[in-house]
């Protein structure tokens, strides 16, 4: 879905600053996004500056969604993960990468 | 004859008004306690709506857990996500430490793990039921957590009753860990129990996208579509969720 609605904007994105915190994303507010989301998930204490880095970037409401976002799928991650539903067929051999 | 059955409809009628009223009385109390702070202000009404209608889910008799217990497996779900020990609860031992796994780490969870549950009395519905509960909690305290409001509102308090025990016939377990209606998927992952299914769907839609708007890639609700969907790939990858 990431890689399908970039597609429908005139902004760059990076991927790869996603798993490398040394890479920039480009993407207006997107290193402000990686790095809260990383501060919310992994309860980190940047969480602050990087709310107030991630409010100054996309406002407060801006704000406000992306924590809404990354709340939905801290929900659904749990339920895919703990139901079992399978990686689909097509994803099989890069998820066996992503998890080794 | 007439009078007297419509009298006796009137009477029915009335009594049933009485116990929506007493329902929806139990259900603002439960709607008061979801108390967030100054910061809450920033969040969209239909988010703040959302969370709100979670937490009188919540409260409430589930179809296979009472309200007390649903309300005791957020407690233990918010201590294991805080890093704190199990709080005493009348729960099981096996649904405490499952309720903590799903709450912390869910990839880790194997079909011999929910297995194991059962074997322990639990069945696989009500396995479905703990995972929609836990995995609704984390989303809502994360949110919370993400705007700045903190502490985590307090959990509800249980509404007394009994557990409907509605049985998804059409549901079976294929390739999944659970029972689900038709192919394993984002949307059917917990349609075992239909509660829960909608449950899920509620929230989805409250904090992020109703599923009629998933196809939409140029949507924008306060934030355009890219940036929901980099903030989700990336909570995905540190939970090494790869669905």
């Amino acid at each position: 879905m990431l890689r399908a609605s970039i597609e429908h904007t005139d902004h760059p994105l990076h991927l790869a600053a996603i798993v490398d915190a040394t890479q920039a994303a480009g993407a207006p507010g997107a290193d402000a996004i990686i790095r809260f989301t990383r501060a919310l998930v992994e309860h980190t204490d940047r969480l602050p500056d990087a709310r107030n880095e991630l409010t100054d970037s996309l406002g407060a409401a801006g704000a406000a969604a992306v924590a809404g976002a990354v709340g939905n799928f801290e929900m659904m991650n749990r339920i895919l993960d703990a139901t079992g539903v399978p990686t689909p067929g097509s994803m099989t051999d890069l998820a066996a990468r992503l998890r080794s | 004859m007439n009078l007297r059955r419509s009298c006796g409809s009137l009477q029915h009628v009335d009594a049933a008004f009485a116990r929506i009223g007493l329902r929806n009385e139990r259900a603002s109390r439960v709607t008061d306690s979801f108390t967030i702070s100054e910061s809450g202000r920033s969040l969209r009404p239909s988010m703040l709506g959302g969370m709100q209608r979670e937490w009188t889910r919540l409260a409430q008799p589930g179809t296979w857990w009472t309200g007390a217990e649903r309300v005791a497996i957020a407690t233990v779900a918010r201590a294991a996500t805080h890093g704190s020990d199990a709080p005493t609860t009348a729960l099981h031992p096996a649904v405490t430490d499952i309720a903590a796994r799903v709450a912390t780490a869910p990839h880790a969870i194997d079909r011999t793990a929910v297995d194991a549950l059962v074997e322990h009395g639990v069945q696989l519905e009500a396995y479905v039921e703990l995972v929609g509960i836990t995995a609704r909690l984390v989303a809502v305290d994360t949110t919370l957590r993400g705007i700045g409001s903190e502490p985590a509102p307090p959990l509800p308090s249980p509404i007394e009753g009994q557990p409907s025990r509605l049985v998804e016939p059409a549901a079976k377990r294929r390739s999944a860990h659970v029972p689900m209606i038709g192919a394993a998927g984002a949307t059917t992952a917990l349609s075992a129990v239909a509660a829960e299914d909608a449950a899920q769907a509620d929230l989805h839609g409250a904090l992020y996208l109703h599923y009629a708007e998933m196809a939409d890639l140029t949507i924008v609700k306060d934030i355009p579509r890219w940036q929901m969907e980099l903030a989700a790939t990336t909570t995905s990858w540190i939970n090494h969720c790869v669905y």
